[in-house]
């Protein structure tokens, strides 16, 4: 579409662009910076950053910390495996409702819709008690199941918007064709969604690797995720090294934002066109 | 072999074509029983769990008994002061974090919708703060506002703004604002991407029809731009008030509730109580009353979207 704003010259767009950018990057750039810089470059007032002490000392430091390094595998590990149990369970709950004629399946959508807004606050104080009868505290696999069940509402309900968008011809030439009804489901409608499908693939995986509140409270030694290993950090280290501490949330922060950046395309449309009411 | 020749007789139909010969409906709802059965243990039973939990005096650090208190947690909650501060607390902070945020992503989409050099580019750098943890976020803003290493202070230093660095968070409306900053910060880009959807959606045809009508560049935007904005506007500030009244991550590793009680809103304040104070039932208590006001919030969205003025409706 042509400019909604044409009394802006493209000077004024330029600037406010830059100001934008600006405003997106900062906060990262300024961590990014003291996590290659030594802490007392930044602190003296004003700071002085000198180009030939940058150095990835802190990185490797960090990455020699067998707590980090442990924190950084599970969650690696839980949010691989959420991403694939919700992509599972997603598409064979979102297949019914977007495309068969299923009893009830408003409720189920309202339900799914509701579902969504439940804050992880309430659903944590039982959940203890829940995964202790279980025997899945502080477990990646107790840590996979919950992430699962608090993402697949948002993960059913984008999926279902990709589904519906395939033409109903499409689906019976298979069936015509021989292929089962599962067949249709795998060999046409999720080759057909590619594109949604991996974004709703990668808005789990992150989901799961940013998420907080679970892993502080179901995990102690054994299954610390990334995001609990980073906020222990921040309010213990004071007094050590802050280029540490800077590194470790670069660390953090990276896998989730290499992966939005590689996959930009489909994560545009997939957020645009899944998260639609 | 005689096994074989049986099957060969008489095939016994595997389970895809079992599958294949059922009811739509009785596969439909077979499909739907693997999530239906994550969802109960994993969502419906904890939700029920909390509830129950609400209707009884826990004090972990007294004794593991559940004692019967009836609407009695509802009832003190309501006279409680810390309660009632952090409710307008929460309140403040929702309205400046959906005022900042929305009125930012509008302006970043129609920013983005412009036509400029690099603006494939842009687009894509705007996403970052999304793949951002809101505890990462809250970590970035802690270290942007520090008092001894913060880039704010340093820039505002060598401007000769301040006369020395500050300490940003020892007040709490300057925590609540940077808070909510941040907030708008990590949400924007979904914001921006969605109002920037809409926007590129609108018909041309509007406004060619509008500037035959005699309507400059003002008018247009005015009587074309906004109106048709209007429903994801409305979705996006619901949305994202949403987002503020669930918000604990980014306040944990950003202020830590501080200064003093500062910033503790509803989310953390069930927080402290159930993992600090341990008073289970209070904390249930809290946790069901913020989930119902944000279910309730939630649900008008689509009502609020619904009831488009019919005078502005000419895409229909």
């Amino acid at each position: 579409m042509a400019s909604a704003m044409p009394w802006l010259r493209p000077g004024a767009v330029y600037a406010l662009v830059a100001l934008l950018l600006l405003w997106t990057v900062a906060p990262v750039a300024w961590i990014a910076t003291m996590s290659v810089q030594p802490e007392i470059n930044y602190v003296s007032v004003p700071p002085r950053l000198r180009v030939e002490q940058t150095s990835l000392r802190w990185y490797a430091a960090t990455l020699a910390e067998p707590e980090f390094v442990a924190a950084l595998r599970t969650s690696t590990i839980v949010a691989t495996a959420t991403m694939l149990l919700c992509v599972t369970l997603g598409a064979l709950t979102a297949y019914p409702l977007a495309r068969l004629n299923v009893p009830h399946r408003n409720l189920y959508l309202t339900l799914s819709v509701t579902a969504r807004m439940v804050p992880a606050m309430i659903l944590i104080i039982p959940m203890f008690l829940i995964l202790r009868g279980l025997r899945l505290l502080d477990s990646h696999l107790g840590l996979i199941i919950v992430y699962t069940a608090f993402l697949l509402p948002y993960v059913i309900w984008m999926l279902k918007n990709f589904f519906e968008q395939v033409p109903y011809a499409l689906e019976a030439a298979a069936r015509m064709d021989g292929c089962s009804r599962l067949g249709a489901l795998v060999r046409v409608i999720i080759p057909v969604t590619a594109p949604g499908v991996v974004a709703t693939a990668v808005f789990a995986f992150i989901g799961a690797w940013n998420e907080f509140l679970f892993g502080l409270i179901l995990s102690t030694r054994v299954a610390v995720p990334v995001t609990v290993k980073l906020s222990s950090l921040v309010s213990t280290t004071f007094h050590s090294d802050t280029s540490l501490v800077a590194a470790a949330g670069m660390l953090a922060l990276l896998p989730p934002v290499l992966l939005v950046f590689v996959l930009n395309r489909f994560i545009v449309r997939g957020l645009v066109e899944g998260m639609k009411y | 072999m005689r096994t074989t020749l049986t099957e060969r007789t008489e095939p016994r139909p595997s389970l895809s074509q079992r599958l294949d010969r059922m009811g739509e409906a009785r596969f439909g709802l077979l499909l739907l029983i693997p999530t239906a059965l994550v969802l109960l243990v994993f969502l419906a039973l904890p939700l029920a769990y909390a509830a129950a939990m609400s209707l009884f005096r826990i004090e972990l650090t007294v004794s593991p008994a559940w004692r019967w208190a009836g609407p009695g947690n509802y009832i003190s909650l309501l006279g409680e002061r810390a309660v009632r501060e952090s409710l307008a607390r929460t309140l403040a902070f929702a309205a400046l974090t959906v005022g900042s945020s929305v009125s930012l992503a509008l302006g970043a989409a129609l920013l983005l919708n412009e036509p400029f050099r690099g603006r494939g580019f842009a687009r894509v750098l705007v996403l970052l703060p999304w793949a951002v943890a809101p505890v990462v976020a809250g970590v970035l803003w802690r270290y942007l506002f520090h008092s001894n290493y913060g880039l704010v202070n340093a820039l505002l230093y060598q401007a000769g703004l301040i006369p020395a660095y500050r300490v940003w968070f020892d007040s709490a409306p300057v925590a609540i604002l940077i808070a909510a900053l941040a907030t708008a910060w990590k949400t924007l880009p979904f914001l921006a991407l969605i109002i920037l959807a809409r926007l590129q959606s609108i018909p041309e045809a509007l406004y060619r029809a509008a500037r035959m009508d005699g309507a400059g560049a003002v008018a247009r935007f005015r009587h074309v731009t906004l109106p048709q904005l209007r429903g994801i506007l409305i979705f996006a500030v619901v949305m994202q008030t949403i987002v503020a009244l669930q918000s604990f991550d980014l306040i944990f590793t950003l202020t830590r509730g501080g200064p003093g009680q500062g910033t503790v809103l509803l989310s953390y304040l069930v927080f402290i109580n159930a993992f600090e104070r341990l008073s289970l039932g209070t904390a249930a208590a809290m946790a069901a009353l913020l989930t119902l006001l944000i279910v309730l919030l939630g649900g008008l969205t689509p009502l609020l979207i619904a009831r488009r003025p019919r005078r502005e409706r000419q895409d229909g």
